[in-house]
């Protein structure tokens, strides 16, 4: 006699080993690609450039100049009329190290002068404008 | 007389909880991570009243709008600078600025001054 031999219940579970796999790897891509800092406190927009050196990422004291002439320094907004007393607070602080400036691209470049002229009569030799690679064709 | 064979149970891990945890810090590393680069080129200081004698060999770059530059007061065009700049005379590069100029315009003749290897230096136009 033969005994019929129970029915298989089909699987039903969805394999998820690819999608585990494809998720690891936009993890991994996220983690290493990825740089973390700061949103800035101003909106300002640099200017591009084709050639320029990396910056280094991570430091936290930036000058930064609006497109209407606002500024600050850090986290905190700062007049042109404290930017000096800043300034040379931030020198002493850190002597002989270039203070990075990111300047809004469409700013008057008059104020931007301005403030490394005060920057510059506070004792600071040394300044980066911060800039972003242009747009490929 | 044939037995029916005993059903295995597959002892499968859960992968629930894993996927779970996964897709968390795949959301937060695409928030929070910035995949823009960042890039500085380094500013000749403003010329200062004592600012030491002047180059024999000085050009004055004047950018009196974005696009109406002038150099040792030819008018040029911005991609005109760079070509301009290998065939003159070696010597330092005085970027005077007027009022109204963006940024970006300054940002163009620097790079293209500090390209061409030159000392550069930085005024605004009218101030002494």
């Amino acid at each position: 006699m033969k005994i019929p031999s129970p029915q298989r219940v089909p699987r039903t579970d969805v394999d998820m080993v690819p999608m585990i796999n494809v998720a690891f790897l936009l993890l991994t891509f996220f983690l290493l690609l990825g740089r973390f800092g700061h949103a800035d406190i101003l909106a300002v927009d640099p200017p591009r450039t084709a050639q320029a050196a990396s910056a280094a990422v991570g430091e936290a004291d930036v000058l930064l100049l609006d497109r209407d002439g606002r500024m600050a320094l850090g986290r905190e907004r700062i007049e042109l009329r404290d930017l000096a007393a800043r300034a040379t607070a931030w020198q002493l602080a850190h002597p002989g190290a270039a203070l990075r400036v990111k300047a809004d691209a469409a700013a008057d470049a008059v104020n931007l002068l301005e403030c490394l002229e005060i920057l510059r009569d506070a004792g600071i030799a040394e300044v980066r404008l911060l800039t972003r690679p242009a747009d490929r064709p | 007389m044939r037995l029916p064979r005993p059903v295995r149970r597959r002892h499968s891990i859960v992968l629930t909880s894993l996927v779970d945890v996964m897709f968390v810090l795949l959301f937060f590393f695409m928030l929070a991570a910035s995949a823009v680069e960042r890039r500085a080129i380094g500013i000749g200081m403003p010329v200062s009243d004592n600012a030491g004698p002047v180059a024999s060999s000085r050009l004055e770059l004047d950018l009196l709008g974005p696009t109406q530059w002038t150099l040792g007061g030819t008018p040029l065009r911005p991609s005109q600078l760079r070509p301009m700049l290998i065939e003159a005379a070696a010597g330092e590069v005085l970027i005077r600025t007027a009022p109204g100029v963006p940024v970006q315009a300054l940002t163009d003749a620097l790079t293209a001054v500090r390209e061409s290897g030159r000392r550069l230096r930085l005024a605004r136009l009218g101030v002494p």
